[in-house]
């Protein structure tokens, strides 16, 4: 089987790519807490590195580490490691993880799996967050796209599409951790998206509750992001700062609210990025930021009201316009 | 209270306890084999109380008996002191003022009544304390038809409290007749008694390694000893809590032996509570459940200890009947969770070493599984790793650079099946022996002149 990273062109992603940007953006603040060159970022590099190299670029992390299952490519990771304090880990992120001496430094983890939530994923929730520094941030990606059930002739396999669906969601996760009032529901891409983030924040909980004992000092999770997005798959990313009670005030000041994509609920941010020229990019980018009042089928702001677009693709646009990625081609 | 009282106050409920009933629930909460373990944790204790915290306890002494008409147990721990017979340790159920010998193991509250009351209905103590010494008996029968007494006396002309009594005079002994009817079969049946010797070792290994003589019948205990490997190639993972009064410390890592010996190991004040343990109560859920996957072979090498200790034993988060851990306690949630880290910490070397020995792989090729073996011959007690834990961290450390799978073949596999008459035409045709011969002839002539 091969690779997402050899079916998808990582650069050829505009949601995540604006996703990874807000990231950024956010993770900024956590100088609140300590200097970003303290920090320690965590994630899954493929051999794109994306990630890496903007954290590395835009925060100045120099401690990188980059999970990799197929030790079997291990010249090809080697090959495109991007900058030297790069360091590759050859395994499963569910063995991997608690070896890292997460309780030692405060680090930044993008658990940005391909998958469709699976029991492993809860393994790595717990490792994290039972071991690693207050003032660290997680964030966690999931495919949340929904099984497409293939026809069948044969009578005694036909199987209604939400027993189907039912059925592969437990074989991956088990009956155990999805929550009864869940159970009856036809898992579409927007339920299973729900159950997931829904179990992704119960295993938060659990874990801190584990970590926190009977100790006064308990170590808190803030929800910051919730995206969804879709470039092929629909994806789900969950993220947040994880802090004890001396850090509560530095939490504070980091104003994550203001943030334009903040999403503390279950409530996600959609990202939808729309297909637009480079000239009508120039000619949203002069009206903004800017008034997006809508009455009487017109926008209010007169230098949008000349651009040949429809509305949802303005305001879609308009959500993004700072972190739009400007694609072309270019002989590198 | 009875009918005086009810007469006195209308509002009053009778709510007296019926002595042969509370006696009955007593005993079927416990079986024949914890009451004999009970019996010999308040030994333990008395013995621990002696000798003071040292850790050598080569003088002490526990010895039992099964006769097919008595049991007995007899320590040469610190005894029972007269005042703390007469107002606590007779008592059902721990008083408010009664208090615990430190890092006890055995909890008065219970334990040793409910012992005497499983093993038979002629009891007999004597202890030998520093300053007193007493003996007491038990007519269980006649104390139960005395339905509103609720004590019991100390054998005329035995109770004397001015005395002084060296050390190496004090003791305790349990002996007991008339034997119930369970007692009377299992200690007659050779089974029992080899599976109580096996389990005691098992449970007081710590305490025999440190010199404790425990004897059962004529056998005399062996130390058990647990090991993990401990050397500059794999350094077993540790984590510790230690707060005012009480302490955690969890081990992980390899070790040889059988497979049957593999798992997690609990120690509550030095008793094992679980031994070798492959399920739920420990780490392994299986992958969809808290923990890690099920038990499976490849992890026969796997050891993880857990040790313990509290001055005060209530704060140990065991069973009331010391077979378990106590899972709804917030401590032991931490350190279990704990526990799971710590098991996929030392998986990640075990789940390297499978791989390494699949597809295949020559051998020799097999370098890291190769290191292992080799630190696997030399490994040390976990009592001398626990003296020294300074080099060891939260992090299970192995030679990763050594680890050498299979690569992946750039090759495909080809299946069919074809009829006998034709495939034999084929071979014959070919002058080829083989299904694979056939296979590989009619595919390369094919490649040759299309391809």
């Amino acid at each position: 089987m091969s690779s997402s990273f050899e079916k998808i062109n990582y650069n050829l992603r505009p949601n995540k790519c604006i996703e990874r940007k807000m990231m950024s953006e956010a993770l900024g603040r956590l100088s609140f807490i300590d200097h970003l060159d303290n920090y320690r970022y965590i994630g899954f590099g493929s051999p794109y590195f994306a990630d890496f190299i903007l954290f590395h670029k835009n925060l100045g992390i120099t401690d990188l580490i980059s999970v990799e299952k197929e030790e079997a490519k291990k010249n090809r990771f080697e090959f495109n490691i991007p900058y030297s304090g790069i360091t590759m880990k050859y395994g499963h992120s569910k063995t991997i993880l608690p070896n890292l001496e997460l309780g030692l430094k405060r680090n930044i983890i993008w658990l940005d799996y391909d998958d469709k939530v699976s029991d492993f994923m809860f393994s790595d929730i717990h490792s994290f967050f039972s071991e690693t520094m207050a003032g660290s941030f997680f964030i966690i990606s999931v495919n949340v796209e929904e099984e497409f059930m293939q026809p069948t002739e044969i009578e005694e396999d036909k199987i209604s599409l939400r027993v189907f669906r039912l059925n592969k969601l437990i074989d991956r996760i088990g009956k155990e951790r999805l929550p009864n009032e869940l159970m009856t529901l036809n898992m579409n891409t927007r339920n299973i998206s729900n159950a997931t983030y829904e179990m992704i924040k119960r295993q938060i909980a659990t874990s801190l509750l584990s970590r926190n004992g009977k100790s006064k000092d308990a170590i808190e999770f803030k929800q910051i992001f919730n995206f969804t997005y879709k470039d092929n798959a629909t994806i789900l990313t969950v993220g947040g700062i994880i802090f004890d009670k001396s850090q509560r005030a530095a939490v504070k000041k980091m104003a994550f609210s203001k943030l334009s994509f903040y999403a503390d609920t279950s409530e996600s941010c959609k990202i939808q990025s729309p297909n637009l020229t480079f000239r009508e990019i120039k000619a949203l980018d002069k009206a903004l930021p800017g008034s997006l009042e809508f009455t009487s089928g017109k926008f209010q702001n007169k230098k949008l009201q000349d651009i040949p677009l429809i509305p949802t693709d303005i305001k879609n646009y308009a959500k993004v316009y700072r972190y739009y990625p400007n694609f072309t081609e270019a002989n590198l | 209270m009875g009918t005086q009282a009810k007469n006195q106050n209308p509002n009053r409920v009778a709510a007296d306890p019926a002595k042969s009933f509370f006696v009955s629930m007593l005993v079927k909460d416990i079986t024949l084999r914890d009451a004999i373990g009970d019996l010999v944790d308040n030994a333990v204790d008395a013995i621990k109380a002696r000798a003071n915290g040292t850790a050598d306890l080569k003088e002490y002494e526990i010895e039992i008996k099964l006769g097919k008409s008595y049991f007995s147990i007899t320590d040469n721990g610190f005894g029972m002191e007269a005042e703390v017979a007469r107002n606590t340790a007779f008592n059902f159920g721990k008083s408010d003022k009664h208090e615990l010998i430190d890092n006890s193991i055995g909890q008065f509250g219970i334990g040793m009544k409910r012992a005497f009351f499983k093993l038979g209905s002629q009891i007999k103590v004597k202890s030998i304390a520093a300053n007193s010494q007493f003996e007491l008996t038990i007519d269980v029968p006649k104390w139960l038809k005395e339905p509103k007494r609720w004590e019991f006396e100390f054998d005329e002309n035995t109770l004397d409290e001015k005395t002084k009594n060296s050390p190496s005079k004090t003791g305790f002994t349990v002996h007991i007749t008339n034997l119930s009817f369970d007692s009377k079969i299992s200690f007659d049946n050779d089974t029992f008694v080899t599976t109580l010797q096996k389990e005691i070792e098992l449970e007081h290994m710590l305490n025999i390694s440190k010199g404790l003589k425990i004897k059962i019948g004529e056998y005399t205990l062996k130390p058990n000893q647990i090991t993990l490997v401990n050397d500059d190639n794999i350094r077993p993972t540790y984590w510790e809590k230690i707060e005012n009064g009480q302490s955690v410390k969890v081990l992980a890592g390899i070790s040889t032996k059988d497979s049957e010996d593999g798992g997690w190991y609990i120690f509550c004040n030095d008793r094992l509570i679980l031994a070798k343990n492959k399920n739920e109560e420990t780490v392994w859920t299986g992958s969809k459940g808290d923990g890690v996957p099920f038990w499976h072979a490849q992890y026969f090498r796997f050891r993880g200890y857990v040790f313990f200790e509290a001055v005060d034993s209530a704060k140990l988060p065991w069973n009331t009947t010391k077979t378990g851990m106590d899972m709804d306690s917030p401590y032991y949630k931490e350190v279990r969770s704990k526990m799971i880290i710590m098991t996929r910490q030392v998986m990640d070397l075990l789940e390297k070493l499978k791989e390494e020995r699949e597809r295949d792989n020559p051998e020799e090729n097999q370098t890291l599984n190769k290191a292992v073996e080799k630190s696997l011959k030399a490994t040390v007690s976990v009592t001398k790793i626990l003296a020294n834990v300074k080099p060891l961290n939260n992090k299970f450390h192995y030679p990763v650079v050594l680890f050498n799978p299979q690569k992946k073949t750039n090759s495909v596999k080809i299946a069919y099946q074809v009829s006998n008459e034709k495939y034999e035409a084929v071979k014959q045709n070919l002058g080829v022996d083989t299904p694979k011969e056939v296979g590989m002839e009619t595919f390369n002539y094919y490649y040759d002149n299309e391809i």
